[in-house]
């Protein structure tokens, strides 16, 4: 069956996850704004399966890096191969090289591959050798990074986060929610959901995001939004870049889209809020010593500003 | 003479140089905790008047503050100012307010407010900013009794609507008592359902109706996207909508038996306000029957 709404496309991957509806509404919003995403929290949550479900669903091509503290970025993007053979080089491209892209524990490679990846994201290329390579249209990447363990992770700088359209917080399922996965999922693997829709539908998709129309009020209530995290806070010191307005402004557009609309509310904006900002803000060693967590930071900032 | 004069400019050179090198403007050094700006209202017509408050917490004591800038004002001007210190054990507070008066309908987009200073925190001259602020104008309601027709005719379409609606509900009562079979019972009257919760705040019920009506009958004469904005606004007033409420928010907030009507006014609202311009009219268009029929509704409470 072909789906030309991304609603249709959002409702069939419920098929093959059961919950986590932020984590597909983020995946869906990120694919149609055109980003990426960063999502948070333990395994075994379905952060890979809901990546294989979107490639499946848009007929794309999925790769999976598990970021390792040996990892280099050839093992990423792709190397030259030396073929003794016919004593030519030969070109190996990595993983990169797919629709969409999780890259598990991305805090566990060090900075360099980090960097590696971080670059391609943003350029949508890679250069090996001599050649450079554009990557495949349409390219996301959902990378994890897990909370509980923090020994020998690499931080990801936070000019680097920024990179990150979103960042989702990914939480366990609830008794019910588990129930559902145990009856679906006990008897074997879940079932993607095939040949829903094409990778033009998603492009076609973009397209219509970016004509959805953003009401001038609307943007002073992002810009306001996103310099509110600037002004003076006890707890904040350094708030988010003029990134986190566009990103908030695209990705508002893709939820009315998703919602059906031409034209972008306020819920939407304010829906997005948190997600975009959190992980763009550093707080001060004050919010560390006083137990303050970002969240509540995020959400304080957000609570000032009035919805138009 | 020349020379005398000579010698007596460049001894007063010499003698006031100093003086007013060190008289120069300096920066005042502090941390500061809180720098925030208010109104005690975001929302107000042509004539009436606003007080604007910056209030601003520093650690340690000071005995003034230097070089608060307020944001440029355009649509207002100044009818009073106020300032008061307050010395707390560990830190110092100021609060300085402007009285204002609104002159020219807009919006008025309000800068932060701004203070020059070295932060003691790093010793790094800072530029601190308040949060910014939006405040809307409305022009002065019209003149009720300008042109009577406009008002005659405006009540006789709402009369039209609620007699409309009565009409309806009572077919299909009828309908339904004829369907059961029990047209020789007699029906036994039922005391109206009395709401589940106050929709709109009590004290406010007929001035939150006469607002939206006035906006209704604006986004008639002049459909735009200004009207269509006050529109909007009026109807989250008429909710008591807090100035950090989503329409989520609000719709959750009605009684279960008027979600329906209310919601979809709220949504055509919010339709109207943010739709594209090449799209507005047909917004309004289809809107308009809802909002009569809404505000029919709201005004039978």
């Amino acid at each position: 069956m072909l789906s030309t709404r991304p609603q249709d496309l959002a409702d069939l991957l419920t098929t093959t996850i059961v919950g986590q509806r932020d984590v597909l509404e983020a995946l869906l919003l990120a694919s149609i704004a055109g980003g990426h995403l960063l999502l948070e929290g333990p395994p075994g949550l379905a952060k890979t399966l809901a990546c294989r479900a979107l490639a499946a669903g848009i007929g794309g091509v999925f790769k999976r890096i598990q970021f390792t503290p040996d990892l280099l970025p050839s093992d990423v993007v792709g190397t030259r191969i030396f073929d003794q053979r016919t004593g030519e080089f030969s070109v190996s491209l990595g993983p990169l090289f797919a629709n969409i892209v999780l890259a598990d524990e991305i805090n566990r490679a060090p900075a360099k591959v980090q960097s590696a990846l971080l670059e391609a994201m943003q350029e949508h290329q890679v250069t090996i050798g001599p050649q450079t390579y554009a990557l495949p249209t349409p390219f996301l990447v959902m990378a994890t990074m897990n909370p509980l363990d923090a020994d020998g992770t690499y931080a990801l700088p936070q000019a680097q986060m920024d990179r990150f359209l979103m960042k989702i917080i990914v939480d366990y399922p609830t008794p019910n929610e588990e129930m559902l996965i145990l009856e679906r999922f006990s008897g074997g693997e879940a079932p993607l959901p095939l040949g829903t829709t094409t990778i033009d539908d998603l492009s076609h998709w973009q397209q219509e995001a970016r004509a959805v129309h953003l009401d001038s009020t609307l943007m002073r209530y992002i810009v306001a939004l996103v310099t509110a995290t600037r002004s003076v806070h006890p707890y904040i010191e350094r708030g988010a870049s003029p990134r986190a307005t566009l990103a908030l402004a695209a990705l508002a557009r893709a939820k009315a889209l998703l919602d059906g609309r031409a034209y972008v509310v306020p819920d939407d904006i304010r829906s997005l809020a948190a997600s975009v900002l959190r992980h763009r803000i550093a707080l001060s060693y004050r919010a560390a010593a006083d137990g303050v967590s970002t969240e509540s930071c995020v959400e304080e900032v957000i609570a000032r500003v009035p919805v138009p | 003479m020349f020379l005398r004069s000579l010698r007596m400019f460049v001894f007063l050179a010499v003698l006031l140089t100093p003086g007013l090198v060190l008289s120069a403007p300096h920066l005042q050094r502090f941390v500061m905790t809180t720098f925030v700006l208010q109104a005690d209202r975001q929302r107000l017509r042509v004539g009436d008047h606003l007080h604007l408050t910056v209030r601003v917490v520093v650690r340690g004591h000071l005995r003034h503050l230097d070089r608060l800038v307020w944001p440029v004002l355009t649509k207002f001007s100044l009818e009073g100012r106020e300032s008061h210190r307050l010395p707390g054990r560990e830190s110092t507070a100021y609060v300085e307010t402007l009285t204002l008066r609104a002159d020219r309908a807009g919006w008025e987009f309000l800068e932060p407010a701004t203070i020059d200073a070295i932060n003691a925190a790093n010793d790094v001259p800072s530029r601190f900013a308040s949060n910014p602020l939006q405040i809307r104008v409305d022009s002065p309601s019209t003149d009720a009794a300008r042109t009577a027709l406009p008002w005659v005719i405006g009540w006789a379409v709402l009369l039209a609507v609620v007699f409309a609606f009565v009409i309806w509900r009572r077919v299909l009562e009828w309908g339904a008592a004829r369907l059961r079979g029990r047209l020789r019972r007699a029906v036994p009257s039922v005391a109206p359902t009395p709401p589940a919760v106050a929709v709109v705040p009590e004290g406010q019920h007929e001035p939150a109706v006469e607002h939206i009506r006035t906006a209704l009958e604006m986004l008639r004469r002049s459909p735009d996207h200004e009207t269509a904005q006050l529109l909007r606004l009026r109807w989250r007033e008429a909710f008591a909508a807090s100035s950090d409420e989503t329409l989520a928010d609000l719709v959750a907030r009605l009684p279960d038996g008027e979600r329906g009507i209310f919601a979809r006014a709220l949504r055509a609202a919010e339709r109207i306000a943010f739709v594209a311009d090449d799209s507005r009219m047909t917004a309004i268009d289809e809107s308009l029957m809802l909002f009569d029929t809404a505000l029919a509704r709201l005004a039978g409470y």
